[in-house]
């Protein structure tokens, strides 16, 4: 097919950007504000985002200082000389619009005055969108052009005029009835399809406001064929079409958008009441040359810079993004460690009479952070000890529960969710994979142990292939060292946590061994164990595999290692001179690791004594060290956290 | 008489601010009767920024912006006005302003000369004034009648006010609907104003919201203390064919020389004397002082 390209409009569209930066630079600064992930269309700006080559910002990533607007960024402020603006008009600034807005950045008006800065469109344009212009078109082109519209227009009528008003009212079932404005874009009132009573209330709305209500003629839509379930039926269908002002003419997309009416029936189409959505193309007769030679190197200058021009609202969801990705797939490997040593209890409802697995249960508690829990300070009422299905079922399923599986998970699909413009395909599709299987999991009454061993399994490995995609489709400029240095940091913390609470009290000989086999077993390296020992699992070769090897990639001092490196290819590291406080506090956990000897950290004081002191004394600095690391990080880079608040809360009620 | 007026507004944070982005409508505007010898204004910290622009209403109209951290911002004005209205007060006694009935006014309202249309736009809602229930035109329509005089109407309907109404400070806030208002009949300056602009804009008149000061005098025998005196509002109404009247509910008098206009707008909103977006947590406390002294 001869479909015709667009690139050429984009072309034109990214030359437009260009040549709307105040001063004519060459190589302007250029970014697309959106509302944010919630907005409907921002699938649209992500797209155009990453297509363009253009930072995605939310208002939040924008500060207006000394007369401009700047960007914050990992290496700090970044000068704006155009924003392609998605965020509604009377959002887009806190200051001179409407208060309630967090969209928008308080003072970018008064920048556009100072033109030190380009808005397209400008905030107000919004204005031309308002259709009880259409009835005036005719008049206007004429008035200002000498010449009559080319495109027909639909019969309307704006009820701010006496007799136009007249006769909506007196026509009101024939006509389709829209408000002016596009505060609610949802009011379009079908007046064929309305009842006595709705019509009543429309006349009487109308009455009230006449100036804010504009009808058209009800006509009849064409409809284009649909591929439903192997047959074609008619659709009626919306397209969205687009063209851009540049220079001192129009530039229309050869293509656009469409939206089609989930059945036959539906007149009105919108993807929020289940239509569905289309490309389309503008086929030609003429074969279409492939024009390889594009030049698209002239990106936006940020764009290319990488890592440091990183929007740092962008870099803390990517960090987080890490954090829970790493706490979801480590807790979930030892929670399914120890409902497998429940599955092989007498009675899940009574409290284990084992020791090994009480020990277990209250390392549930330390790592995910539900207290009280399995721990000793419980408050009054039954203790989860002794239920520790119930317990356990709440660790895993709980979604209200801070630190519960199922909040990470959530907490997990939020941070990805916001960070949607940087993924692939095929991350969607694991991503939704996830989401399936953990909803129908919610759902599920009183799920048997062996179900919930299953669920945990296939959590676990579409954790990972969701993880190995993350690697191989997002850049490490584009962001993806925030999410390993995240992930290394969340993992480093949780494995300190996992061996303190099975290692640094000292048990009999049987218990020790089985809380060593579930400590390689949930950290997933009792093969590698027996491969590099071939021997009884012993403390001493538990705490080099784990905590002291340099070559192993799940050892805490290789992970530690891979933290160093990353950390400081971040923008403020230093190498050379004064190390920063992150670098200082990572380099100080790998030097106390490297200086550790697994021969002292397995003793205990005394023959009788149970606590391994020196072990306990060195995961809890560690611990210490990587809480300060992560507050150093997110002071450094992600402190855009000052909350916005007006002197005085007014109500807005537009 | 020339004044001085001096309008402090002091905002304590109990935790520190990075920084803010404010406006402020404290430079009093021309007006009849009404010139501007002296204006400064003094902001602490000192602001990285500011600048001053006329707004669309022609108001003056003060952005600045402070990148220090504070947790007190203090901005002090002061103004040197020459207030000399004798001369429109007494036009407002001449048939032009008196004769025209709301008929009348409502059938000139439908032309399109400049000053009509310039006034139109004072009979839609606005942001704090947006048409409301019955009530607000019912307690209109007592006074605004097709065949009487808009002046009279206009007149009784402050005395209406004035008398119903009773003045109660901290009882409403600005965002206090104008139908709450209506309801418990309390509230302040900006209350009233608002609620007579609601009932003039609901029979179709235009309405405006003037903001400024009004000079207060000490009881007899007392001396009169320093930042008594208040910021102020009250309404103005467009009679056709004569011009803008204004009226103060609040004190039941046409205002003459002891109302020292700022600037006006549709309502409250678009002359506030200092708004603001602050970058940091926690909650502030606001303090107003206005002191207005004779100087001749």
């Amino acid at each position: 097919m001869n479909v015709t390209r667009l690139s050429s409009f984009f072309m034109e569209f990214h030359q437009m950007l260009i040549d709307a930066a105040p001063g004519k630079k060459d190589n302007p600064n250029i970014v697309i504000l959106t509302p944010g992930s919630h907005n409907e269309t921002y699938f649209e700006h992500a797209y155009m985002a990453s297509f363009l080559g253009y930072p995605l910002v939310q208002g939040n990533d924008l500060v207006v200082r000394d007369g401009f607007l700047w960007m914050k960024s990992l290496q700090g402020l970044k000068r704006i000389d155009v924003v392609l603006r998605r965020v509604d008009d009377a959002f887009s600034d806190p200051l001179e619009l409407r208060e309630d807005s967090h969209l928008g950045v308080a003072g970018l008006p008064d920048v556009v005055r100072r033109k030190n800065v380009s808005v397209i469109n400008p905030v107000g344009s919004g204005v031309i969108e308002n259709p009880g212009l259409i009835p005036f078109m005719p008049a206007i082109s004429r008035y200002f052009l000498n010449e009559n519209l080319i495109l027909p227009q639909i019969a309307s009528w704006w009820c701010g005029q006496e007799k136009e008003k007249n006769y909506v009212l007196n026509n009101l079932s024939n006509l389709v009835v829209k408000r002016i404005d596009r505060t609610n874009r949802e009011s379009i009132y079908f007046g064929k399809f309305l009842s006595f009573d709705q019509l009543e209330s429309l006349k009487a709305q109308i009455l009230q406001r006449p100036y804010r209500f504009v009808a058209q003629e009800q006509i009849n839509f064409s409809t284009a064929p649909n591929l439903t379930q192997g047959s074609l039926e008619p659709r009626n269908v919306v397209t969205r079409a687009f063209s851009i002002a540049y220079g001192n003419q129009y530039s229309v997309m050869p293509g656009g958008l469409v939206r089609v009416a989930p059945d036959s029936k539906t007149v009105r189409v919108s993807n929020q009441r289940g239509g569905t959505s289309k490309d389309f193309w503008v086929v030609g007769d003429q074969i279409v040359k492939e024009d390889k030679n594009k030049n698209w190197e002239q990106k936006s200058a940020i764009a290319l810079s990488g890592l440091d021009d990183l929007p740092s609202l962008t870099a803390e969801n990517l960090f987080w993004a890490g954090r829970y990705v790493g706490r979801t797939l480590v807790n979930a490997r030892f929670i399914r460690t120890v409902m497998r040593q429940m599955a092989m209890m007498q009675n899940r409802d009574e409290k284990p009479d084992s020791i090994k697995i009480q020990v277990l249960l209250k390392a549930v508690t330390h790592m995910t952070g539900t207290y009280p829990g399995f721990s000793e300070k419980t408050k009054e009422g039954t203790p989860a000890m002794d239920n520790p299905y119930e317990e356990m079922l709440s660790v895993i399923r709980d979604k209200d529960r801070v630190g519960s599986l199922a909040h990470t998970i959530g907490m997990f699909s939020n941070s990805y969710y916001s960070i949607r413009n940087l993924w692939s395909s095929d991350m969607w599709r694991v991503f939704e994979n996830i989401q399936k299987l953990w909803q129908s999991f919610q759902e599920e009454e009183n799920p048997s142990i062996l179900r919930i061993l299953k669920v945990l399994n296939q959590l676990i490995t579409r954790l990972i292939a969701f993880m190995g995609l993350i690697e191989e489709s997002i850049m490490v400029q584009q962001g993806l060292l925030l999410y390993f240095i995240g992930l290394q940091l969340e993992q480093s913390m949780l494995t300190i946590t996992k061996c303190r609470s099975l290692l640094a009290v000292k048990y009999d000989t049987q218990v020790e061994y089985d809380l060593l086999e579930y400590l390689l077993t949930s950290h997933e390296s009792l093969n590698i164990y027996r491969y590099s020992y071939r021997s009884y699992i012993q403390l001493e070769h538990v705490l080099d595999l784990v905590i002291t090897d340099v070559e192993y990639a799940g050892s805490l001092t290789f992970m530690i290692k891979r933290l160093q490196k990353d950390i400081a290819r971040l923008p403020h590291s230093r190498k050379d001179q004064q190390l920063t406080n992150y670098q200082k506090y990572v380099f100080s956990a790998f030097s106390k690791l490297r200086l550790s000897d697994s021969s002292k950290l397995s003793l205990t004081k005394s023959k009788n004594d149970v606590v391994r002191q020196e072990l306990d004394i060195l995961l809890e600095e560690l611990s210490d060290l990587l809480y300060k690391t992560s507050q150093s990080i997110t002071g450094t880079y992600f402190n855009h956290t000052d909350r916005q608040t007006q002197m005085f809360t007014q109500s807005f009620p537009i | 008489m020339v004044f001085n007026v001096t309008h402090i507004t002091t905002y304590k944070y109990n935790a520190p601010v990075n920084y803010c982005h404010n406006i402020a409508t404290l430079r009093p505007r021309r007006s009849d009767g009404q010139e501007l010898l002296d204006y400064k204004i003094n902001i602490s910290p000192g602001p990285a920024e500011i600048t001053e622009r006329v707004d669309f209403f022609g108001n003056f109209i003060t952005r600045f912006s402070i990148q220090t951290e504070h947790d007190t911002l203090k901005v002090t004005t002061k103004s040197k006005i020459i207030r000399d209205f004798g001369f429109f007060y007494d036009s407002f006694l001449s048939d032009a302003c008196r004769k025209i009935t709301m008929n009348e006014a409502l059938y000139a309202l439908n032309g399109n000369d400049a000053t009509i249309m310039d006034a139109k736009q004072f009979v839609l809602e606005s942001i704090f004034i947006r048409q409301t229930n019955k009530d607000i035109k019912a307690y209109a329509e007592k006074s605004f009648q097709g065949n009487r005089s808009v002046f009279d109407a206009a007149y009784e309907l402050m005395q209406r006010i004035y008398t119903d109404f009773d003045f109660v400070s901290g009882f409403t806030s600005i965002s206090t609907p104008v139908e709450e208002v209506m309801r418990e009949k309390k509230g302040v300056c900006q209350d009233f104003a608002q609620i007579a602009i609601a009932c003039i804009r609901s029979v179709g008149l235009p309405a405006r919201y003037v903001s400024g000061y009004i000079e207060t005098l000490p009881p007899p025998g007392k001396e009169k203390l320093v930042g008594a005196d208040a910021s102020h509002a009250w309404f103005s109404i467009f009679i056709p064919g004569f011009g803008w009247v204004d009226f103060d509910p609040t004190n039941n008098q046409i205002p003459k020389d002891q109302h020292i206009l700022v600037g006006w707008g549709r309502d409250y909103y678009d002359v506030p004397p200092l708004k603001g977006v602050v970058y940091g947590s926690g909650k502030s406390k606001l303090k107003v002082s206005v002191d207005i002294a004779r100087v001749a």
